[in-house]
């Protein structure tokens, strides 16, 4: 039988930090070595995803490059597709945080509800009104999704000022780079309603944790 | 069970496949088969791979003839007893109306014979708003349970248990199902069996294993 010492178990700490998304780093230059080292014995990477102006740094688990998920169809691996009113209110928040491709999206630059609901707006020939079931359609389908990434650490922050979560912070390289090629087709903020050109649904293509 | 070779001393081609099986079991919602990777088929990687996870507080479980992974139980205990991780009381209640009315109903009528979470008869949502819980509180925990990917959408407005069911150890399974039978018949001769066994469960914690059949 194995006892988990939960003061210094670094399997404990890494799966505290699997359940949580994101925590506070060890204060200790040892304490944060210890973690490097257990997450990439574990196959997995530390990520800094300390907001800017945050006076705790704080870190989550992400992938090393080049093993991220595969969401290519061919892996015989199955995973649940975001729903699409999700992949879009993403793509929104995203291009609207994310004012240099040449940069990581994260942390990006703040923005408001209302400006993610516009540029949204611009996408609206992709989508399709759907009634979840549960009466929600229209604008408060767009809350909701708004909502559940932010649940998810896609976004964080109040609707006054909003901005992209550990999450994003989290990519890759391999994916930001995948992102940056679709980066013209996410929909500009303040665009016109149907405004943007093409599919806006590559960031379904970052959905590994 | 064949010694595991820790990540970092494997050749980085065994390496890479061992982290792309890591990144599969860790993320897929259906097992995933065990002929999509290298290191899901060969014992040694399989084993190097449990490590991985080991390392991270992870299991490797066998489930329906694939690969998933899921939390090691003794450290799911700890983690639950810093209530990280865990559901809301309004979550807690729903989901165990979902699953009296979608597994143990069915289960002890004879519907269903299989094991298996998924098993499950769908339950209408007005089922559910029979009970105490107003319909908006219900509503607002299916939703987050379905995002959570613990209950999905049934046929004609039904719910039912989804893919997270299958990342529980044999051990949180036995738990969950015993947890329903003190729930349906808290009198039952099975209850007054199952609170005297886990009487005497509380004086150790659960093992910590590397690799668990789970079906």
């Amino acid at each position: 039988m194995s006892a988990v010492d939960a003061a210094t178990d670094p399997r404990l700490t890494l799966a505290r930090l699997r359940a949580a998304g994101v925590n506070p780093a060890p204060t200790d230059p040892r304490g944060l070595a210890t973690l490097f080292a257990a997450a990439s014995r574990a196959g997995r990477r530390l990520v800094d995803v300390s907001p800017p102006g945050s006076l705790v740094q704080c870190v989550s688990l992400g992938w090393q490059d080049g093993s991220e998920p595969d969401a290519s169809e061919d892996t015989g691996v199955t995973r649940l597709e975001a729903a699409r009113e999700l992949a879009l209110v993403l793509a929104a928040a995203l291009r609207c945080c994310w004012p240099d491709p040449d940069r990581h999206p994260f942390p990006g630059q703040t923005t408001t509800f209302e400006t993610i609901m516009r540029a949204r707006s611009a996408l609206d020939s992709h989508s399709v009104v759907i009634d979840d079931g549960n009466g929600a359609t229209g604008i408060q389908h767009r809350r909701a999704a708004l909502q559940r990434l932010r649940e998810a650490g896609y976004l964080t922050g109040s609707d006054a000022e909003l901005r992209l979560g550990h999450q994003v912070g989290l990519w890759s390289s391999t994916q930001v780079a995948a992102l940056r090629r679709a980066y013209d087709l996410l929909p500009r903020p303040g665009a016109a309603a149907g405004e943007a050109a093409g599919e806006a649904d590559e960031s379904e293509e970052v959905n590994g944790r | 069970m064949t010694a595991a070779t820790p990540l970092h001393d494997l050749a980085p081609a065994r390496q890479a496949d061992v982290l792309a099986a890591l990144a599969a079991v860790e993320t897929a919602s259906l097992p995933v088969p065990e002929a999509s990777f290298r290191a899901l088929q060969d014992p040694a990687l399989r084993a190097s791979l449990a490590q991985c996870l080991d390392e991270a507080g992870r299991v490797l479980l066998k489930v329906h003839g694939g690969w998933l992974s899921g939390y090691d139980d003794a450290i799911a205990a700890h983690l639950a007893a810093e209530g990280l991780g865990s559901l809301s009381q309004d979550e807690r209640a729903v989901l165990a109306l979902v699953m009296i009315h979608c597994v143990a109903v069915p289960r002890a009528r004879g519907q269903i014979s299989s094991e298996s979470w998924l098993e499950a008869v769908p339950v209408p949502r007005s089922e559910l708003e029979k009970s105490q819980m107003t319909n908006v509180r219900i509503r607002a925990a299916l939703t987050r349970l379905k995002a959570a990917g613990i209950l999905r959408q049934g046929p004609k407005g039904t719910v039912r248990p989804s893919h997270q069911f299958l990342r529980l150890t044999p051990y949180m399974s036995r738990r969950l199902w015993e947890n329903l039978m003190l729930v349906a018949q808290p009198d039952g001769v099975m209850a007054s069996v199952i609170r005297r066994r886990r009487d005497r469960e509380t004086t150790r914690p659960p093992n910590v294993h590397h690799t668990k059949e789970s079906s």
